[in-house]
């Protein structure tokens, strides 16, 4: 077991790794997806509307499988890791891009009137006005979206991505200590998830200084 | 042209997958509710203990990847004596885990309903039982559809995780095809289809449950401020 705990030491690793990757990559194309489905021009928004119902209609494991077997095509084949970033990413964006779209609508259309009175270019309005008002706004909501993206990395185990859970299965198919590792397993994702909130009630509460509110 | 016959050689065994993944996703739907209700009935009139209790497991389980329980329930039921196969272990994990789920919807609706309701309908001298059929649940469900739809629709795509633990649903069944054909990328996109295509049709039917059980509230709009 002494062996082992290194071992799930490693995964707890990659499982941190892969949800940073992953949370990356999902904040990127959430922000896209938003702002696309908020243009107003039908070539951007129905696409984006497409994109979401199909990320949040089908399984992620199929995504993953989808994206882990269409990279090669792309040349990008080969990376498991990479592959699993970009599924796990991709699926959060769509749930992150509804969160944001919710949160930018929230902001009262009056802000966008005076920032446009005293002359601000639309570019700063959104960097300076709209953004950090929403993202205050959707932050109990983002936080939960994060744990749930905590909770989707053990699905990169099947493409073989060694993180917490594929580990602990490793261990038990060699040592057949089920219970013990699949609690050490669980206790990892608890230990994440809880801190994932703490961290995030800590920069709720430093935003909500700095804004005044 | 994109070659289909990689999927139409496989049709039968994809079809018996998708079966097996509508009777998976609908008997782990019925057991979870089921679940849902009595951790909810608990959590509302159990002793202080039990409702401490509920409200520990349905923690564990929102901290806890669904997978994980899946991995769990397959090696340990095994241990305590309880042989039951892939197929029942992967029910059991689905419905232990959106049972808790379930239970915090149905909670969050519950908890809207002000209390003088029960207290009015207590003080005309109508039964606790009556009061939850007749006054409570009209009130409650309607609201309580949204959250639950997420949920059905979160438990149907969830089933594909099944195929970890070999359970012969519709992921499996394109698995064991590709294995075959080598045709992994048509073969997937297929069967996204498919449950894209299922998934908006949960989504639509709870639609119009919503609006069939939200119908007299469009009279009152006050009533949801």
């Amino acid at each position: 077991m002494g062996e082992g705990l290194n071992e799930l030491a490693a995964g707890l690793l990659a499982t941190i790794l892969l949800t940073i990757c992953a949370a990356a990559v999902s904040a990127a194309a959430g922000i896209l997806v938003a702002t696309a489905r908020l243009s107003g021009r039908k070539l951007l928004g129905i696409p984006a509307r497409i994109y979401v119902s199909f990320m949040r209609g089908t399984p992620v494991l199929v995504q993953l499988f989808l994206v882990y077997f269409g990279l090669p095509a792309l040349g990008l084949g080969g990376h498991p890791f990479a592959a699993a970033s970009i599924a796990i990413g991709l699926n959060s964006a769509a749930y992150v891009a509804e969160i944001l779209r919710g949160a930018i609508l929230a902001v009262s259309p009056g802000q966008r009137e005076a920032a446009e009175a005293i002359g601000l270019p639309p570019a700063r309005f959104w960097r300076r006005v709209l953004l950090p008002q929403a993202l205050i706004a959707a932050l109990p909501a983002l936080t939960n979206e994060a744990t749930l993206l905590l909770k989707t990395t053990p699905l990169a185990s099947a493409v073989a991505v060694t993180e917490l859970t594929f580990s602990g299965q490793m261990i038990i198919a060699r040592t057949y200590q089920a219970g013990r590792v699949l609690a050490l397993v669980s206790l990892g994702y608890l230990i994440l998830s809880f801190a994932i909130t703490r961290a995030s009630a800590l920069l709720e509460h430093r935003l909500a200084l700095k804004s005044g509110t | 042209m994109i070659d289909l016959t990689p999927i139409t050689d496989h049709w039968s065994d994809l079809v018996a997958g998708f079966q097996m993944t509508l009777q998976l996703s609908a008997l782990a739907w019925g057991l979870a509710c089921l679940t849902g209700i009595g951790l909810t009935a608990l959590r509302a009139g159990g002793p202080a203990s039990v409702q401490l209790i509920v409200a520990a497991y349905v923690d564990v389980m929102r901290g806890m990847p669904s997978l994980v329980l899946i991995l769990a329930c397959f090696y340990l039921l095994p241990e305590t004596g309880l042989y039951l196969g892939s197929v029942a272990s992967g029910l059991a994990a689905l419905s232990l885990y959106y049972g808790a789920y379930m239970s915090e919807a149905m909670r969050g609706a519950l908890a809207v309903i002000p209390a003088g309701q029960w207290e009015a309908a207590t003080s005309t001298g109508l039964r606790p039982a009556t009061i939850l059929w007749r006054v409570i649940l009209p009130q409650a469900i309607g609201p309580m559809i949204p959250s639950l739809t997420g949920l059905t629709i979160g438990l149907f795509k969830e089933t594909a995780l099944l195929s970890v633990i070999s359970v012969p649903e519709f992921v499996f069944q394109a698995k064991e095809a590709i294995s075959d054909s080598y045709a992994p990328f048509q073969i997937y996109a297929f069967i996204a289809l498919v449950y894209w295509g299922t998934s908006a049709a949960i989504a639509y039917g709870a639609g119009m449950m919503e609006r069939r059980f939200n119908r007299y509230r469009a009279a009152q709009p006050a009533l949801r401020a």
